[in-house]
């Protein structure tokens, strides 16, 4: 994993930012379209993608409590539609798990890095200015 | 030699190999992120590994197999629900909590609020949520201990707790974050092992085949098919849905996997370790179905019941049938195995709840609440974090004495609950919405901690005929996990206390928080590899 380049330091003890490092964050908020974009970006995966893995996996209770008959159907040897639905899920999970991380590796983690590498270089030269 | 002395020297022979890790381990510990974090110098696989041993415990080994070898597919829901709930960590919480925090989870729920209530509250809860899951992993050992050494009755399952509490105990107060996680990867390592190899013997016993697995257990649990279909354990629609709710959203509000993704440089490397995490704990629990069903065919009904009535001691059993069978050679080597590996287990979770349960103490309340955050001593803060975890422990065994004789996996089923009633919503509230304030954190907290709470003590596993208080009258609240009432209400407390305050500094600091959560600016770096020397100048918190 790549290091972060250095940092000015800040609280010791809540790790808040400094207040310049604040105030660079803050103010770019709302105004560079790349930290909008990464919201966006951020906000259209994140919350379907629970929603999603969330109804999915749901319904399996949901269908234990209401129809045990349709889970006990037996589709091949003692396999019942309720077991193969249960290990379904776990392939549900490796899926949705796969995907995220090959999404947040091309569609986030380039522009969270540049967004962050032209914050710093913003702060450097906010306090050059001050000085 | 018999089982007792062989599992006994097996034992002693891990106990002495853990406390050689956790003592290398202490001499690592120097600065307080080492003791908290482990320097942030852990990778992204070492630290899913860890998330592995941090996780699965005695509830995932012995609880699960105990409930599916008692009613079949019923307890196979657990594992499914228990692997989904990593997808809300990864998804929603676990990088931009490394982004935003430096040790204990209320850092991250603080960081835009008025730090003393949230941080009040924050410990505990984290206190709260870690007795309740070291309740079942203490129920669990006691239950181990007592069948290997042959114990019979009430006194000796308690004293058996008792023993293995204090034991417990101790390696963390000495290991610190470090020997922790150390331990962690050992056991997930023994435990991947000893299922691999548990499950692989069970299925060549029949032949490699599943299916015929599947059908001597249905006619040995009695049951016949009813075993292969859900109904048996669970036959309300609204308990199954609060148990789900429970499971899938409680992982995401346990402070101690949480914390462990401050032990990994980045938030890349945070992800890494949750897909790590993913592909073993998965791994592991499809392998429940052989430990479940084996036993259930194998062992049988009768004979895991005499054990453990919740059925805890079904996976240790399995291995004693699958050696050979009692007082064969054989059946008592697997057995001091099998019984090993699922003490490492309950160890390195008991490790990780404890230095969680005890660092939110120190750093939280002592640290930022008594001290108000000023004049930062270490070296207080780690002994006070010693402290507490001897407390913790102590009040752990003591309720636990009460709870044995409960499955594990249920008991740890409540301990998500309340996670996901208490800590879940102030965590996302935090995370994702601009207007949310300290009143409504602080609410959120309280009232998803005691509501909980509250519904499992008048709930059926504690009060009326099935519990232990007030046997002759009926528990005032119907379901056993309190899921599906205490997980809305808590997000309700939180919502009510936002909209019945203002707070413009957190609506500022949101956005703050936003761009660092999102990009990682001002994260906490990993320290130097040896120690870097503690800084001594403290500044106090700007907010």
């Amino acid at each position: 994993m790549a290091n972060y380049p250095r940092e000015p330091s800040r609280s010791m003890t809540t790790g808040r930012l400094t207040r310049e490092e604040a105030v660079t964050a803050t103010e770019v908020v709302g105004k560079d379209p790349e930290m909008v974009e990464l919201e966006r970006r951020h906000r259209r995966f994140v919350w379907p993608a629970t929603a999603f893995f969330l109804v999915y996996y749901m319904s399996l209770n949901v269908l234990a409590g209401t129809s045990p008959g349709l889970m006990g159907t037996k589709l091949f040897g003692q396999f019942t539609f309720g077991y193969l639905f249960a290990l379904s899920q776990f392939l549900m999970a490796f899926v949705v798990a796969w995907v995220y991380s090959r999404w947040a590796a091309t569609r986030i983690d380039p522009l969270a890095t540049d967004l962050r590498e032209k914050l710093l270089r913003q702060q450097i030269k906010d306090k050059e200015v001050s000085e | 030699m018999s089982h007792q002395t062989l599992s006994l020297s097996l034992f002693v022979l891990f106990v002495i190999l853990t406390l050689g890790i956790t003592i290398w381990a202490s001499r690592q510990t120097k600065t307080a992120a080492d003791f908290y974090s482990a320097g942030r110098r852990i990778t992204g696989w070492q630290n899913g590994v860890a998330i592995s041993g941090d996780y699965m415990s005695a509830a995932s080994f012995l609880g699960i197999a105990g409930l599916i070898s008692l009613f079949g597919y019923d307890g196979f829901l657990y594992s499914v629900g228990w692997l989904v709930a990593y997808l809300t960590v990864l998804i929603l919480v676990a990088e931009l909590l490394r982004n935003s925090g430096k040790y204990t989870m209320a850092d991250v729920l603080a960081y835009r609020m008025r730090q003393r209530p949230v941080r009040s509250a924050a410990a505990l809860s984290t206190v709260g949520v870690s007795i309740v899951y070291l309740i079942a992993q203490m129920v669990g050992a006691g239950a181990l201990v007592k069948l290997l050494l042959g114990l019979e009755g009430d006194a000796a399952a308690i004293l058996a707790i008792a023993g293995v509490g204090v034991l417990m105990i101790v390696y963390v107060t000495f290991g610190g974050m470090i020997g922790t996680t150390w331990v962690q990867i050992v056991k997930a390592v023994l435990l991947m092992a000893g299922t691999l190899l548990l499950s692989f013997l069970v299925l060549a016993k029949f032949g490699f085949s599943m299916n015929k697995m599947f059908a001597d257990a249905a006619t040995a649990s009695g049951k016949g098919d009813a075993f292969l279909a859900p109904g048996l354990r669970f036959t309300s629609t609204i308990e199954l849905v609060s148990l789900g709710l429970a499971l899938v959203l409680g992982t995401a509000g346990l402070p101690h996997i949480l914390i462990r993704f401050y032990t990994v440089p980045t938030a890349q490397a945070a992800r890494k370790s949750v897909i790590w995490a993913i592909g073993i704990i998965g791994g592991f629990y499809i392998l429940t179905t052989f430990l479940g069903f084996g036993a259930a065919a194998l062992v049988g009904h009768e004979a895991i019941t005499k054990a453990d009535k919740a059925g805890n001691m079904a996976g240790p059993l399995l291995a004693q049938v699958i050696g050979g069978g009692e007082g064969s050679f054989g059946g008592d080597l697997f057995l001091a195995f099998i019984a090993a590996v699922a003490f490492a287990t309950i160890l390195a979770v008991v490790a990780g709840l404890t230095i969680t349960a005890s660092s939110s103490f120190a750093h939280d309340f002592y640290a930022n609440v008594m001290r108000r955050g000023q004049e930062r001593d270490e070296q207080a803060e780690v002994r006070v974090a010693r402290i507490t975890a001897l407390v913790i422990g102590a009040i752990a065994i003591v309720l636990a004495s009460f709870a044995r004789g409960q499955n594990v996996a249920f008991l740890v089923g409540l301990a998500f609950a309340v996670a996901a009633s208490a800590n879940l919503p102030t965590i996302l509230f935090s995370l994702y919405w601009k207007r949310f304030t300290t009143s409504g954190a602080v609410t959120g907290i309280l009232v998803g901690l005691f509501g909980s709470l509250l519904l499992v003590v008048i709930g059926p596993n504690v009060m009326g005929p099935k519990g232990l208080i007030f046997k002759g009258s009926e528990p005032l609240f119907p379901l056993e996990n309190p899921g599906i009432v205490s997980i809305p209400l808590g997000f309700a407390a939180a919502w009510l206390g936002t909209m019945l305050s203002r707070e413009p500094a957190s609506e500022e600091m949101f956005e703050e928080l936003r761009v660092r959560s999102l990009t990682g600016l001002g994260a906490e770096q990993a320290e130097a590899a040896p120690a870097a020397p503690a800084r001594s100048s403290a500044t106090r918190p700007s907010g």
